[in-house]
């Protein structure tokens, strides 16, 4: 039985956010949603916005100290900057017509539209915070690639770029690792979206690629409910949404074997993110984007 | 081979749905979609192909399930050839040629495969108005070629209702006791010959019957008809368009002559021009002359009477309470004239005690009287009507109803069974030399018709009041009344009948002249004759005996009386019953007749070969019946899977 979600968390359910149809207003609505009732610390960091005052507390960095007021009121407090980590951030979207496939569950969407979701709301997430923020498609090659600027109007465009990408070709991961990691100057924040349908090895190599040019990776794993369980019509052949072939399979396999299968690849996949020395994240297209963007902030709150 | 029902045809399109619903599961068991098949093992193809034969083979079965089923609706017969009969073991045959007006154009046709029908033993007759035999059963071809050479066509109709039954009587007549007789009928199959129920062409049927039709396809048709009233109409069935002309007569002298445009198969309705009034009947003559294509020529002439009969004034004598009742129902009815002096040649006579003598006299100098006979003269009834005697005083004992009726009597033509009528009393008589025409249901008679010297009686057996019968205020008293009074007033006598209709001559003492003026029947003939069929159109001149010896001056009403015989209507158009129907009438009728061995030839092209129609439905229901047991078997058996099959043998 599916546990009861409360009204903020409806809103944010896929297949309403799919029906905002305009980007920047998903991307406003997931932010804002998710950020209701967040404690405001997690926003905070190193701007030259000051946000406010608050009381020193042993293990706060004594050089937030501001020593005017502690000479007027014999008090110290801290002062408070909204978070400007003056990062870069690259979405790397698969695109590849695997991401296509879902939908066809109850308040789900297809994994590119879900990805497209989540990748708007990080995109709005960094022009809040004044982060450079930067796209890219990619399939069996580079789909689109904006590289990482600041600025609202940047943001805006990627909003474009993000709507007119279409699912289709078939990832080739080696390939797009090679070509895009010497074309980000910089440290960069490397969100890359997939549903790594590719052997976590393959996957590893390439990452590597990204991660010994200093750049912190989060790996976010996009799972549909057809994915996990792919027996929604009576027959007994399946077709690979990439490469378009066809295979026998016998139906008895998706209950057992398969999920087992998929469980272990998710947990090789996860371990050669790791250890590549980036961070894993799995993500449902059934579930909310706040539960999504919850975990993401999370992670910005830990890596700013 | 051929269809009974062939409409049912039209079912076969019924196999898309099978067809669909096929489609519709193979769509839904096109490939799911995934993502990958990275973490996909694939299973063996064997049993993916098996599914597909196994779906394949389904979807035949199923789809020839659905034919066989319609097929078999649809009846199909096999049109099989027996080998040629040994004619002198065969049964013999009675041919039956159908002489109706509508055969007009096919007699030709109908005399040549008569004649090849008639093989060994055979008899021929020919159906028209009646059924005539022209010659009984023979093997002597030249009297077969005689009678042959003898078949004419008449003007009159056929009609197929209960013919197969009379058919049948008419075998029984001709041969042995106990002979099977093979009934051979040669008609062109008239669809307005046909009745309105199918099982009147087969009820009664003890002897294999054979059609035989002389027509394939309807010929064209010109007629004329008078629709009623003043019009007459011109009419073509399976004809083009073209120009008619009509040329209308009166006593051979031309009223009106006019060109009518008809379009195919249509019909022009024309107003006939103003008579002046006569004192005798007229004569009318409707004449059309159409275009050459013209199958039967004996329609294009209509005859008409412009009747100048009036009714008789009658004299209404006895009860004055009944007679006040009779005079309002006279009134209402023809509006007769009515009058209490027995002056007039007919009376009704209401249980008149006081006038029983004036009354016989009345009688026997020629009157004529319908005699309600109630308990007032039940004594002097004997005396009265010599030919009926008084079994017994009265019967009040219990309700009777009248059981039975003559309605072939002019004057019971339309009251029907007379179902409503109950009887509370009446005077039991015992009919000598009078005619019964209705009796009660414990057989004493109701109504009888006797003569008196010179005059002619109609007598009820009871009174009129309403303590004796409830006949007065009885739905058919009126028409009753006015059909009686008719009758003894010769006012009777139609002005237009059909060719072959039989006419009821008044009293038997009259004589019919056709429009050359010679007799139709010798005076000894009209003496003894109540009815004569008239077969062949046109107009014919009534006399009775009073009538001839009367002067035409010394009353106003009589004079010729005038009668015109027309082909009948239905006669005209020649369209003909269906194949199906046809076959569905061959069926019944061999399969009513226990035929053993059948021949529904349809043309005897090889009169040494006999036909027979092989039905195919029962072979198609059971072959359907196979497949649907395959079918189930099929559908329900369960594909092995490999596992199982690892299971099974483990």
């Amino acid at each position: 039985m599916k546990p009861q979600r409360s009204a903020r968390e409806r809103l944010l359910t896929p297949d309403v956010l799919a029906g905002l149809r305009n980007l920047d207003l998903v991307a406003r609505t997931a932010v804002e949603g998710s950020l209701i009732g967040l404690h405001r610390s997690a926003k905070f960091g190193f701007s030259q916005e000051f946000a406010e005052y608050r009381a020193y507390a042993p293990g706060d960095d004594p050089r937030y100290i501001d020593w005017n007021v502690f000479a007027r009121t014999d008090k110290t407090f801290v002062k408070r900057f909204y978070g400007d980590t003056n990062t870069q951030l690259l979405v790397m979207l698969d695109v590849s017509a695997s991401m296509g496939v879902g939908g066809n569950t109850a308040g789900a969407v297809d994994k590119l539209s879900y990805a497209r979701f989540a990748a708007a709301a990080m995109l709005h997430l960094a022009s809040r915070q004044h982060d450079r923020a930067g796209l890219l498609l990619f399939a069996d090659e580079i789909v689109d690639f904006q590289p990482p600027r600041p600025g609202m109007r940047n943001v805006s465009q990627l909003y474009h770029r993000l709507e007119a990408a279409e699912a289709r070709g078939q990832t080739q991961w080696a390939s797009v690792f090679e070509t895009l990691a010497p074309r980000i100057s910089g440290r960069a924040l490397v969100v890359l979206i997939s549903d790594f349908y590719v052997e976590p090895e393959d996957l590893a190599a390439g990452l590597k690629k990204l991660g010994v040019r200093g750049h912190d990776l989060l790996v976010m794993h996009l799972l549909a409910p057809e994915d996990w369980k792919p027996e929604a019509g009576s027959g007994r052949l399946v077709k690979d949404a990439e490469t378009g072939r066809t295979m026998a399979v016998d139906p008895a396999d998706f209950q057992g074997a398969y999920q087992t299968r998929l469980r272990d690849h998710i947990d090789q996949t996860r371990r050669q993110v790791l250890g590549c020395g980036g961070h894993y994240l799995q993500m449902d297209t059934d579930q909310p984007l706040n539960q999504t963007l919850q975990r993401y902030l999370n992670f910005r709150a830990r890596h700013p | 081979m051929s269809f009974v029902a062939a409409g049912f045809l039209f079912a076969l399109f019924a196999l898309a749905i099978p067809w669909w619903l096929h489609r519709r599961q193979a769509q839904a068991s096109d490939p799911v979609l995934v993502g990958s098949l990275l973490l996909l093992q694939s299973s063996p193809a064997p049993e993916s192909r098996r599914k597909t034969l196994r779906y394949r083979v389904l979807l035949a079965l199923r789809l020839l399930l659905l034919a066989l089923l319609v097929l078999a609706f649809a009846q199909p017969v096999l049109n099989a050839v027996l080998s040629a009969p040994a004619i002198n073991s065969a049964p013999p045959r009675l041919v039956v040629v159908d002489v109706s007006a509508s055969m007009q154009p096919y007699l030709a046709q109908a005399r040549e495969l008569a004649g090849e029908l008639m093989q060994g033993r055979s008899a021929l007759a020919t159906a028209g108005a009646q059924l005539t035999v022209l010659e009984p059963l023979t093997a002597d071809p030249q009297r077969h070629a005689a009678a042959l050479g003898a078949l004419t066509t008449s003007a009159a109709s056929l009609s197929y209702e209960n013919l197969p039954a009379r058919l049948s009587t008419l075998a029984d007549s001709l041969a042995a006791s106990g002979e099977r007789v093979s009934i051979y009928f040669v008609s062109d199959f008239q669809l307005s010959a046909a009745p309105a129920r199918f099982n009147t062409l087969v009820d009664g049927i003890t002897h294999p019957l054979f059609l035989n039709p002389v027509a394939r396809t309807a010929l064209p048709n010109w007629q004329v008809q008078f629709d009623g009233a003043n019009e007459i109409a011109v009419r073509g069935t399976n004809t083009p368009s073209a120009d008619v002309a009509v040329e209308v007569s009166r006593e051979g002298e031309v009223l009106m002559a006019d060109r009518l445009s008809v379009a195919p198969s249509g019909q022009v309705v024309l107003t006939l021009p103003t008579i002046a009034t006569s004192r005798h009947d007229q004569r009318l003559t409707v004449t059309i002359v159409p275009p050459a294509i013209d199958a039967l020529a004996a329609d294009n002439v209509r005859y008409l009477v412009n009747s100048q009969q009036q009714y008789q004034p009658v004299a209404v004598i006895g009860s004055s309470a009944q007679q006040r009742y009779v005079r309002t129902a006279l009134q209402a009815g023809d509006s007769r004239q009515a009058t209490t002096a027995l002056t007039a040649q007919v009376a009704v006579a209401l249980d008149p005690a006081e006038a029983v003598g004036e009354l016989g006299e009345y009688l026997r100098s020629g009157g004529r009287a319908l005699l309600f006979a109630g308990a007032d003269v039940r004594n002097s009834l004997a005396e009265l009507v010599p030919d009926i005697l008084v079994v017994d005083s009265l019967d009040s004992q219990r309700t009777r109803r009248v059981a039975t009726t003559d309605n072939g009597h002019p004057a019971l033509a339309r009251v029907g069974a007379w179902e409503d009528v109950a009887v509370f009393a009446h005077l039991q008589l015992k009919a000598d030399s009078a005619q019964v025409l209705a009796r009660l249901d414990n057989g004493d008679p109701w109504l009888l018709e006797a003569s008196v010297g010179l005059g002619r009686v109609l007598l009820v057996s009871a009174s009129l009041a309403p303590r004796w019968t409830n006949l007065a205020a009885s739905a058919g008293f009126l028409l009753f009344l006015e059909d009686a009074l008719s009758y003894l007033s010769e006012d009777f006598t139609p002005t237009d009948i059909a060719a072959g209709s039989t006419l009821r001559l008044p009293f038997g003492n009259a004589q019919i002249l056709n429009g050359a003026g010679e007799r139709m029947l010798n005076l000894g003939q009209s003496q003894g004759a109540a009815v004569i069929s008239l077969q062949q159109p046109g107009h014919y001149e009534l006399r009775t005996a009073g009538m001839v010896t009367e002067s035409e001056s010394s009353r106003s009403t009589s004079g010729r009386r005038y009668l015109a015989v027309n082909v009948p209507q239905g006669e005209s158009d020649l369209s003909l019953m269906s194949d199906s129907a046809l076959q569905r009438w061959r069926e019944a009728s061999l399969s009513d007749a226990d035929a053993s061995v059948g021949s529904t030839e349809d043309r005897s092209d090889r009169p040494d070969a006999s036909f027979y129609d092989l039905p195919l439905a029962p072979w198609l229901l059971g072959l359907a019946l196979l497949m649907l047991l395959a079918e189930t078997a099929l559908a329900n058996g369960s594909v092995p899977t490999p596992a199982r099959s690892q299971a099974l043998n483990s």
